[in-house]
């Protein structure tokens, strides 16, 4: 294939799998509605979403997802023109084989197996069978009722119910002309207008005067026109809506109208959010610079020139803040869909463990940089699952010590500062202490007999090579273990903390910083050489004169706001040759419940640096999580404290 | 130069019908997303053939043709209508309301670029 | 495309021989400044490079083919490829030259030198009288032990057949 090809099939293959994501969004949604109450309006738009994905993944040549997404649709279609009722099994074969289709395609995108289909398709098959479904028979389409210019009845009902709820009913015309679309004004904005001032109940073309084309709305909105009056000049007129046949109070219709999708979204690739990101740190440093060269050229330049300077440049810092914040906004997804997934999942896993589990989440609309979801995902699954597996109780149990029969996995997202808290707590039988030290007993991780605190427990349990699940259970998968999640936690810079107590449950805490691509360090420098530590790790910085340090036990410690901190060098981690200074700094950060002191030889200031990866894996080592520059292109390695105390404990 | 309409709410079916068709000779394509979208392109400028998806939400590829064949200005320019396997109720109606020839998806590249130069050949 | 297929390579000095890349996989040349050693890596790698805004690894190939090290000079270079979907920079001796080199005219990489490694290579070439070593860059990164390259003492000339092997200095 030549690479113009390869090109495009790369970049279409991107549009169909960013589509198909956006689809199964759409399908999770969906079900879940459908689950409350069956809605007809629900069943056509799962209806059509899986269509699309059986029409894509057939363009695409997925003929398995395309034959998986048919036996879908069918049995939706089914659904829609009342041949079938929906049943809890058919709710459930449904969402089963909503997830086996997103497993075969993602399967397609990753090039794993493709799972097995035929179960699914037979229980697809068991449903709809029994009912003929002529599809030879010429029948008009789902939307189309006589005249297309007036709207359905389903509208009219849709209309009573808004007027119940204190909306006007409006009718609005826009006139496309191409000066109009010059201006960006086409049906599309203004679509999008109209949708952000009310609900558009109906929308349709029109012919006029014999050959002019015009767009008719109905919409739900406010109570006064005013607003429409500027619009005039847009091409758009209004009147207040009034039926040409008489509206019948019927029966108001269930309306669970799922907003209509603005066409006004952008899809981009985050590699190119990454890049802006990028640039926008370069900027940063370029800016930091420029100001220690204004600040050192003072002497040198009028004074009145230096002052015009130094506020232009004060004006540009502002703008590159903004921008700097803007940039890192449209990066910014609400963490809701990432608690649709868990939801998925605790239902999911209930329902095959026979538990009854109630899923509740706060905080929804928080938001989040999209890199951090997908990084996040697949952790906050495994720790959910956990939730359900091992955190909550049998309903037996759970009677028998008094707790209300159904388990509840909740929930919650919250900024504080520069940092987002996800929250995972279940009501479920808490982390027993008692196993986790004797496991770690066993395994040699501590010693028989030292107490366990929260904290600790978490480090433990997140240590590799632990798990408390016999070998069937890590065969079967479920004890790879919270090593996983630590270490995603981890790489992400954030934190995980956890709260339990046996019998009442358990609540995990992730901490994640907002901002990645750019870092506030503190530059310091050992052994000769200069190395950057993030600030938010250090907890305080000590000054340490070298005849203060004692040795305890092969350990150097310093005697530390009423009790010791151990020191832990460089030098010794690294195997590098250093000549020890007489004194020095210590930088306080935490492992565990405890604290340690890295040693420095010399602090060199703090700045707000740009952080690279360090992704090949000829450039890997534990202890440095990446690398940066100070504007000279040298490169700084960027140290990872947290490790740097871990790799201590182990020597 | 002939213009090409191409009416279908997946972006990803939309670049690959304009990448099948960049081959052929003298023929541009403009995209729409939703049939609005496309009645006021076809509106605002000349086109020669449109595409046009049936499945599409907000307004049904079966009421964009309606409303096109319903009006003397459009009635003459060609439409194609992209169905799928299995949907014979809508090619039949599609059909019966004005299509002039339809595709059924799957359809390779070759097929879609031999069905649209035949059809701007014959007018 | 000319008529017989042929390629541009980079050609550059290592240890007193001349070696060369496709060029296709090489994305520029540069001098070597600023390095920053990494440690706990491989001897090889002398350290981590910024190049034009990427972070990329240094290797060095004389380390990696068990040549004494030496300083830098102004002549040595940092050779910067794309192998596969990773980007590393390769610090040879000097690299002064591009040479459209015909495919037809490389031949397979002598086989019976035992010491000698010629698994980096992809294949050797006459060129006005020097002898060209075509480096495979797969074959140099993947993790091995420090090994030995032929240098042009050692190769037999490519006129005789079926010669015995000669040995090889181990440097």
């Amino acid at each position: 294939m030549a690479d113009s090809e390869k090109k495009f099939f790369a970049d279409l293959m991107d549009d169909y799998f960013a589509e198909c994501d956006e689809h199964f969004s759409a399908v999770r949604r969906g079900l879940l509605l459908l689950e409350t109450s069956y809605s007809k309006q629900v069943a056509e738009d799962l209806f059509r979403s899986f269509h699309t994905l059986k029409g894509l993944s057939g363009m695409v040549g997925y003929s398995e997802a395309e034959q998986l997404a048919h036996g879908i649709e069918s049995y939706l279609r089914a659904l829609t023109k009342g041949l079938v009722v929906l049943s809890q099994p058919g709710l459930e074969t449904l969402m089963a084989s909503a997830k086996v289709l997103e497993q075969t395609i993602a399967a397609h995108r990753v090039k794993t197996p493709i799972p097995d289909r035929q179960q699914i398709l037979k229980s697809l098959d068991c449903l709809v069978s029994g009912q003929i479904v002529e599809e030879i028979r010429s029948q008009p389409a789902p939307t189309s009722t006589g005249s297309i210019e007036d709207p359905p009845p389903e509208k009219l009902e849709q209309i009573i119910a808004a007027r119940k709820k204190g909306a006007e009913i409006w009718r609005l015309v826009f006139k496309p002309e191409a000066a109009l679309a010059e201006r960006g004004i086409n049906v599309n904005t203004v679509r999008e207008r109209l949708g952000q001032v009310g609900e558009i109940i109906h929308a349709m073309p029109k012919v006029v005067e014999n050959d002019k084309v015009v767009f008719e709305f109905i919409l739900a909105g406010p109570k006064q026109g005013q607003i429409f009056e500027s619009w005039e000049s847009d091409g758009i007129s209004f009147e207040p809506f009034t039926p040409s046949k008489p509206m019948e109070t019927g029966v108001v219709a269930d309306t669970l109208s799922l907003r209509l999708t603005p066409s006004n979204i952008v899809r981009v690739e985050l590699s190119r959010l990454d890049d802006l990101m990028q640039k926008i740190g370069e900027l940063v440093i370029g800016k930091a610079r420029l100001n220690e060269l204004l600040n050192s050229a003072e002497a040198e330049i009028p004074h009145g020139v230096w002052r015009n300077l130094q506020e232009t440049n004060a004006e540009m810092e502002k703008t590159l803040r903004t921008l700097r914040e803007g940039v890192m906004r449209v990066r910014m997804v609400p963490v809701y869909d990432l608690f649709e997934r868990m939801h998925f999942a605790v239902r999911e896993l209930s329902r095959i463990q026979k538990k009854n589990v109630i899923f509740e989440s706060f905080g929804g609309e928080t938001e989040i940089d999209k890199y951090l979801v997908e990084k996040i995902m697949d952790p906050m699954l495994h720790m959910v699952r956990n939730a359900v597996s091992h955190g909550i109780e049998s309903p037996e149990k759970r009677a028998g010590t008094g707790k209300p029969l159904e388990g509840r996995i909740t929930m919650r997202a919250s900024a504080v500062a520069e940092s987002i808290v996800l929250e995972i707590s279940d009501d479920g039988r808490g982390i027993d202490a008692e196993k986790i030290r004797s496991r770690a007993a066993t395994l040699g991780q501590i010693k028989p007999g030292e107490s366990l605190e929260s904290m600790d427990i978490l480090e433990i349990i997140c240590g590799s090579g632990f798990t408390t699940l016999t070998r069937a259970d890590v065969a079967s998968g479920r004890g790879v273990g919270m090593a996983v999640v630590g270490k995603a936690v981890e790489e992400l810079s954030g934190s995980l903390s956890l709260e339990t107590e046996p019998g009442r449950g358990s609540s995990f805490f992730i901490k994640l910083p907002l901002s990645l691509a750019l870092e506030r360090a503190l530059l310091v420098e050992v052994c000769g050489r200069i190395f950057a530590v993030p600030a938010s790790i250090v907890e305080e910085i000590v000054e340490i004169k070298s005849d203060s340090v004692t040795l305890f036990e092969n350990n150097e410690i310093v005697a530390y706001h009423k009790s010791v901190l151990p020191l832990v060098r460089l030098s010794e981690l690294f195997r590098v040759d250093c000549d020890r200074t007489a004194d020095f700094y210590g930088l306080v950060v935490r492992s565990g419940k405890n604290r340690v002191g890295i040693v420095v030889d010399r602090l060199l200031g703090q700045k707000e640096i740009v952080v690279h990866g360090l992704s090949d894996p000829l450039l890997q080592t534990p202890g440095i999580s990446g690398v940066t520059e100070l504007g000279d292109r040298t490169p700084i390695l960027i140290l990872d404290l947290k490790e740097l105390t871990r790799m201590r404990k182990r020597t | 130069m002939k213009v090409v309409l191409v009416v279908d709410d997946s972006a990803t079916m939309r670049r690959m019908i304009v990448t099948s068709l960049r081959e052929i000779q003298d023929i541009r394509c403009e995209e729409a997303s939703n049939g609005m979208e496309a009645v006021e392109k076809l509106v605002l400028e000349q086109y020669d053939l449109v595409l046009l998806d049936l499945n599409m939400p907000d307004m049904h590829g079966l009421d964009v043709l309606r409303f096109l064949q319903a009006h003397a200005r459009f009635r003459g320019i060609p439409v194609i209508v992209l169905t799928t396997r299995g949907d014979e109720a809508s090619r039949v109606e599609a059909l019966n309301s004005g299509a002039t020839a339809y595709l059924t998806k799957p359809f390779s590249p070759p097929e879609l670029a031999g069905c649209v130069v035949e059809l701007l050949n014959k007018n | 495309m000319p008529e017989n297929s042929s390629r541009a390579y980079v050609v550059f000095e290592l240890a007193g021989a001349s070696y060369a890349i496709d060029s296709e996989k090489v994305m520029h040349l540069e001098m070597v400044e600023r390095v920053t050693p990494v440690p706990e890596t491989l001897p090889y790698i002398d350290g981590v490079v910024f190049s034009r805004g990427q972070v990329l690894p240094a290797l060095n190939l004389r380390t990696r083919f068990g040549f004494e090290k030496i300083d830098y000079s102004l002549s040595t270079r940092m050779i910067v490829c794309r192998v596969g979907e990773r980007v590393i920079g390769f610090i040879v001796d000097s690299a002064r030259e591009f040479r459209s080199i015909s495919d037809e005219s490389i031949l397979p990489p002598p086989e019976d030198l035992s010491q000698i490694s010629t698994d980096y290579l992809t294949g050797i070439v006459k060129l006005e009288d020097r002898l060209i070593l075509i480096l495979d860059l797969e074959e140099v990164l993947k993790p091995g032990d420090v090994e030995t390259l032929p240098s042009e003492g050692d190769i037999l000339p490519i006129a005789s057949s079926g010669a015995e092997a000669s040995e090889s200095r181990a440097e």
